[in-house]
């Protein structure tokens, strides 16, 4: 049987992929100035993303998770625990350990378009995780934003081939 | 270089990735000799072949004259997502996936087929957007949701094998 998470737990999670990425992309700023700007902008989406998720666990904070959605097999809050798994994505590690110092710009956008899958796929289990009343329809405007950071990165690595 | 999708191309990569996984998982349940492990990747593989079945039938449905009302994307953001998804998707698709299963073991394996179920569904998100209600937006969510289900059920199995091993040291 898998234990469920708490919301607690769950939005503490999306809050450390958010801090991640914004520490991710503010250091890859600072080393390339051809995609300062682009990467600073990110940064500050997730700052934002960061920010929301913080004032959604405030509401819920010691709640369980699993009676605000219809989940009766645990399949939600297994998928959540398997993409938190860092064995499988890595999603709580801190993304500059993956940096040897050597990479391009090119590399820099494709590890962030990585980064921003796996937080895509974290956050479509959170959603099915939080009802209506929860904020449902944050998590899926983030996830519609993060699908733009990945448009937006694809479109300045096309730029830089 | 064109980067707009239209929605038939977005169906027939969808089919595409369905296709890839049956064929993983079935030579994948060739290649391993745990009975169990294997009927659990052929139920899979049986998820997999109607999922391509529902998009190959969702991309008749719709006419063409829908096809430019759907594919509204005046920035390309839907087009450049479902792109960049389609081109790091585990399975690429100019190989077979079965080349995956040289000497891999069962957890190798398991794992494999996480990742590419992770990849599928994110590559789903961004076909919704090409899908007008009537012709079943919703399926693509249940589609969505038995993804989802299938990861559950291939790390249930990690953690058995896992557990497995840990006794039998």
């Amino acid at each position: 049987m898998v234990m469920p998470f708490n919301a607690d737990e769950v939005f503490e999670m999306a809050e450390q992929i958010e801090r991640n990425g914004a520490k991710f992309y503010r250091a890859a700023a600072k080393k390339f100035p051809e995609v300062r700007k682009m990467l600073s902008d990110l940064a500050a989406m997730e700052d934002e993303h960061e920010k929301t998720f913080a004032a959604m666990r405030a509401e819920l904070s010691g709640t369980e998770l699993e009676p605000l959605v219809f989940d009766p097999d645990g399949q939600a809050q297994m998928y959540l625990r398997v993409m938190a798994d860092e064995h499988v994505f890595n999603i709580k590690a801190d993304p500059l350990e993956q940096l040897a110092g050597q990479e391009t710009p090119g590399d820099i956008l494709k590890i962030a378009i990585g980064l921003e899958k796996d937080s895509i796929a974290f956050y479509v289990g959170l959603k099915e995780a939080v009802s209506r009343k929860a904020g449902k329809d944050k998590v899926e405007a983030i996830i519609k934003e993060e699908i733009g950071h990945i448009a937006t990165l694809s479109q300045k690595l096309d730029t830089l081939k | 270089m064109s980067i707009s999708f239209n929605a038939i191309e977005v169906f027939e990569i969808a089919e595409r990735i369905e296709r890839n996984s049956v064929k993983f998982y079935r030579r994948a349940a060739e290649a391993l000799s745990d009975n169990d492990l294997c009927r659990i990747l052929l139920s899979l593989a049986e998820f997999e072949r109607e999922h391509e079945e529902t998009f190959a039938n969702m991309r008749k449905q719709i006419s063409h004259k829908e096809w430019d009302l759907i594919t509204f994307d005046p920035e390309n953001e839907m087009s450049l997502y479902l792109r960049t998804i389609a081109d790091s998707h585990i399975f690429d698709p100019k190989k077979d996936p079965a080349e995956h299963l040289k000497e891999e073991t069962a957890e190798d394996i398991l794992k494999f087929a996480i990742k590419s179920e992770k990849d599928s569904i994110i590559f789903y998100l961004g076909l919704k957007n090409f899908v007008p209600a009537r012709a079943g937006k919703d399926k693509v969510d249940e589609i969505i949701k038995e993804e989802m289900e299938h990861i559950a059920e291939l790390n249930l199995r990690t953690s058995a094998l896992k557990y497995l091993k840990r006794i039998s040291i």
